[in-house]
């Protein structure tokens, strides 16, 4: 009995370890506040809708939230974060029968038309007369990410919206250089014929979008 | 170098991500091939353009939903301690100080909460000691799966794999006792990297191309 008795954790014990479990949480409270806002930037670009983009933002966060103890301390928060992010919104899509899923193996389906459509996107600083109404061309642009395969359509968004370096993808989506480097390219030239698609759509072939062939390659 | 061996390495270019050697081959190759100098500047200016989009921002009670979630999260699996950690969250110590209020803090029943708490640590003690011996105290948390990594990269080391921990106990108790400081960053929108493969080409067939580009819209800015 004596001997079970010392077996039991003291009081103290019991305190303390319900202490520590505090001291994690306002830990991960303190990141939560550092790091929601660019996370639900991110997930906004992922889901294209504020409603999807808090789910992904929430289930993100508390995944990370439930697996804390093996967050490596010497990695940066959101890297890791945008990791869970990534593989959350794949395998989300995975699971809707009726979402398009693009294999990184297939041809980038243009449409048959993005080959051919090329838009010289308006310099707003040089000539604002031609400047796209920016509400317009957010949604444009976002239009465009919706359509990129969703490997494609994060390392985009890490790249080019949050300055993420190569190497920093490769160990978040868990790829290597060469597929970021393939990826990006590929996603941001998709991104710029289905850009000049949208705009194409909506204006015609008037002033905002000029449109030319693609010149030959050498 | 060729238009085939060009293939993805221009947003490498842009980015900064070549080697001296490829940096100095593709920008050769760029001064030679209109094809791939109109790829590079359409490139560009879809960097520039996603560079440029304003940042979306969550609602304003979405903070308050996630920290209502991670009250939710502590509770199924772990028994009393992280009831007690709920508990002792509204005990006034373990705020950080830049915490925005908002987030997380509800003033309400504290007074109940500690009475709940010494009541809760009184009943666990005692029905431990109750309790016939389960040996060492630590080989529960001993026996959880470590995790798997993947490869150590050479110079960023492994993220750790959540999803290979998916069906693994709760950690509650599994953590280390003392919370190690987390490396953060400063969240800004990235700023243009500055190196001259943003700025037009040296070489004469590309550069007077632009500048004759930059004219035109000069021209028609002054309505000339």
């Amino acid at each position: 009995m004596a001997q079970w008795a010392e077996a039991a954790p003291s009081p103290a014990a019991a305190l303390g370890g319900a202490r520590d479990d505090l001291n994690k949480r306002a830990e991960f409270d303190h990141l939560v506040q550092r790091y929601h806002k660019q996370a639900y930037n991110i997930a906004y670009r992922m889901t294209g809708n504020h409603a999807d983009a808090e789910d992904l933002t929430q289930e993100a966060f508390v995944r990370a939230f439930r697996f804390f103890g093996n967050y490596r301390r010497d990695w940066p928060f959101d890297n890791w974060l945008y990791k869970i992010m990534s593989n959350l919104f794949v395998d989300d899509l995975r699971r809707k029968p009726k979402a398009r899923l693009q294999s990184l193996d297939q041809p980038l389906d243009l449409g048959g038309r993005g080959e051919e459509v090329f838009l010289e996107i308006p310099d707003s600083a040089s000539d604002p007369a031609r400047m796209m109404d920016l509400y317009e061309l957010d949604e444009h642009i976002q239009a465009a990410l919706n359509s990129l395969p969703p490997d494609f359509r994060m390392t985009v968004i890490l790249a080019d919206m949050e300055g993420l370096s190569y190497e920093e993808i490769s160990a978040a989506m868990g790829c290597s250089l060469g597929t970021v480097r393939s990826r990006l390219h590929r996603g941001r030239k998709l991104l710029r014929s289905k850009i000049a698609l949208f705009q194409q759509e909506t204006a015609g072939a008037g002033p905002r979008a000029a449109l030319s062939g693609p010149a030959k390659k050498r | 170098m060729n238009c085939r061996q060009t293939h993805d390495l221009i947003s490498a270019y842009l980015d900064q991500e070549l080697t001296g050697q490829q940096m100095l081959e593709l920008r050769a190759h760029l001064g030679i091939c209109d094809a791939c100098a109109r790829e590079w500047r359409e490139v560009r200016e879809v960097r520039r353009l996603l560079r440029s989009l304003v940042p979306r921002s969550p609602g304003a009670s979405a903070q308050q939903r996630l920290a209502d979630r991670l009250d939710r999260e502590a509770l199924p699996e772990s028994g009393l301690a992280p009831l007690m950690t709920l508990l002792l969250r509204r005990l006034p110590s373990p705020r950080p100080d830049n915490a925005a209020p908002e987030y997380g803090s509800r003033p309400r029943g504290r007074r109940l909460a500690s009475a709940l708490v010494l009541s809760s640590v009184a009943v666990l003690a005692v029905a431990n000691a109750l309790a016939p011996p389960t040996g060492d105290a630590a080989g529960r948390v001993a026996s959880l799966p470590a995790a798997p990594g993947p490869p150590v990269r050479a110079s960023l080391g492994a993220l750790p794999d959540v999803w290979t921990v998916a069906g693994s106990p709760s950690r509650w108790l599994a953590g280390p006792s003392a919370p190690v400081p987390v490396p953060v960053q400063q969240y800004t929108q990235p700023a243009a990297r500055s190196m001259d493969v943003d700025e037009p080409l040296r070489d004469e067939a590309v550069s007077g191309y632009i500048q004759g580009t930059l004219a035109g819209y000069q021209t028609t800015a002054d309505g000339r």
